[in-house]
């Protein structure tokens, strides 16, 4: 989304107003509404003067329950019964191969593992894609390595998975147990960053702006524009997209140095390596913040802290609540 | 490259609940007209379904949706002003109709202020308002009229909305049961 100031907002929520917003506007615009609740009640305000001054009636926010019946009402007319039927055959005899495939095959953790939906299609000329669209899905594939995807995520084999490569795309976040072979190392893709593994399980949280690599079990290597970083079990790495920069963190237990360097990090990018890192949920409440460059290098220091030290610097509220600690602030410094 | 998905109704009603209610804003600040907003946003959800096959959709699906909703509401826009004429009497029927002697006044108190907020508007800004207010004229009608561009005009529309709201600040409360009310 491109980053507007206060003064383009309003221009922007002007032009939405008098109907004139292209599809790319209102998306960006949407965007930014439910970004906080204060743009929220900006635009809410904006929304009443015009409809107050322009004698129109103003937006109320319809019932989504309702409105997904009738919906859903029309998808059951509007499905052709033959095709319907066919589906259902479909239906069974993938369920009548899986399960064949799971007895034949699948080790006994595997047969934990539940395919909730079922990648299309076991072909050489296109890429599967499995998607988590309404829930956690765990699934085997066909080199035996098991997959949790999260949800709303998305994994794209590639159309000679397992046959002549291993590689994957990925989405959104994951974790995979891996066995490795050398012929044909297992290659997950990720917003241009490369996981090889070495044999092991990690897993991967994408938030965006950063994603995670934590390896639990054995290694894997981070390939970046020709860069390679090893993760052994226990250590995290994150991968600044917008920079394009990895960082190495060991766990608070094992590291020597306990060392975090930030230098020119977005205060967004700030609270998702905290975040991930202390396992606390550490969220940005005001926008205007979000992209704060913070420069400070922490050594040896807790995360009560680095929190008290990142007031100091930037100017912020930090507000600690039961489950979450909450940033708050008008702008940069 | 090809790739395939299974697109099932619970895919479709995932995409429906994230982007209903900003999908219906969208069609809503065209049509200005809640049920014909809806309208058109479920009748977008039962065509995806029937077109769910079609990959180029699930490429950029949040683009599409919104591509859709535009077109549809020009295209619904454009059957409601080849009747405007008809619409607009009954409009304002029921608009004096609805209105009892009580919120009658609270209308006469909201116009004169809204007259004397217009007034505090400068000059450009306050003859662009008053076009788009009074006259109706889309961005492009008002910048050809005034012989500004059509960026001009984004501006003092912006402006003047946002200075409207400060000045409209007290009142803003009670706006919605006002509006409420002219429905």
């Amino acid at each position: 989304m491109m980053v507007r100031n206060k003064e383009e907002i309003e221009i922007l929520i002007g032009i939405f107003l008098k109907g004139e917003a292209t599809p790319q506007q209102a998306i960006e615009l949407e965007d930014w509404r439910l970004e906080s609740q204060e743009n929220g009640q900006l635009f809410y305000q904006l929304e009443k003067v015009f409809s107050l001054t322009h004698k129109i009636p103003i937006f109320i926010q319809p019932n989504v329950d309702k409105a997904w019946g009738n919906v859903e009402n029309n998808f059951k007319i509007n499905t052709p019964k033959k095709r319907y039927k066919y589906l259902l055959y479909a239906a069974a005899a993938v369920l009548v191969i899986f399960f064949l495939y799971n007895g034949l095959y699948n080790s006994k953790e595997a047969s934990k593992n539940e395919i909730v939906e079922i990648p299309l299609i076991d072909s050489t000329d296109v890429n599967r894609v499995i998607l988590a669209s309404n829930a956690i899905k765990s699934f085997t594939l066909e080199d035996q390595s098991i997959v949790n995807l999260e949800l709303g995520s998305k994994l794209i084999l590639d159309k000679n998975f397992n046959k002549k490569n291993r590689i994957v795309e990925l989405d959104g976040s994951g974790k995979f147990t891996v066995i490795h072979n050398d012929s044909k190392p297992f290659i997950l893709k990720v917003s241009g960053l490369e996981v090889y593994d070495i044999g092991t399980v990690f897993s991967i949280k994408n938030t965006r702006d950063t994603i995670k690599v934590t390896v639990e079990e054995g290694e894997v290597e981070l390939r970046l524009n020709g860069n390679i970083i090893a993760v052994k079990a226990g250590d995290s790495a994150f991968y600044l997209v917008s920079k394009q920069i990895i960082s190495l963190y060991k766990t608070p237990e094992e590291r020597k140095d306990h060392t975090f360097v930030f230098d020119g990090t977005t205060l967004k990018e700030v609270a998702s390596i905290l975040s991930s890192f202390y396992n606390r949920k550490i969220e940005i409440m005001d926008a205007k913040i979000a992209e704060c460059p913070l420069s400070v290098t922490f050594k040896n220091e807790n995360l009560a802290t680095i929190l008290d030290i990142i007031k100091e610097l930037m100017d912020v509220k930090i507000i600690h609540k039961s489950e979450t600690i909450g940033i708050y602030g008008k702008g940069c410094n | 490259m090809k790739e395939f998905t299974i697109i099932n109704t619970a895919i479709i009603e995932k995409l429906f609940r994230e982007h209903y209610q900003g999908l219906n804003r969208y069609a809503f600040s065209i049509l200005k007209d809640q049920i014909e907003a809806e309208d058109v946003v479920q009748k977008l959800f039962v065509n995806l379904w029937e077109k769910r096959k079609d990959l180029e959709i699930w490429k950029d699906v949040k683009s599409y949706l919104y591509r859709s909703i535009y077109n549809a509401s020009l295209n619904e826009l454009k059957r409601i002003k080849r009747n405007a004429v008809f619409e607009k009497v009954e409009r304002d029927n029921i608009f004096l109709s609805d209105l009892d002697s009580s919120s009658n006044v609270m209308h006469t108190e909201l116009e004169i202020c809204i007259s004397n907020a217009v007034q505090t508007l400068p000059p450009k800004c306050e003859e662009v308002f008053k076009l788009s207010r009074f006259k109706e004229l889309s961005y492009k009608e008002i910048a050809e009229q005034l012989n500004i561009s059509i960026k001009t005009v984004e501006n003092h529309m912006g402006k003047a909305l946002k200075l409207m709201r400060t000045e409209l600040a007290e009142y803003l409360p009670t706006i919605i049961v006002t509006i409420l009310l002219m429905k």
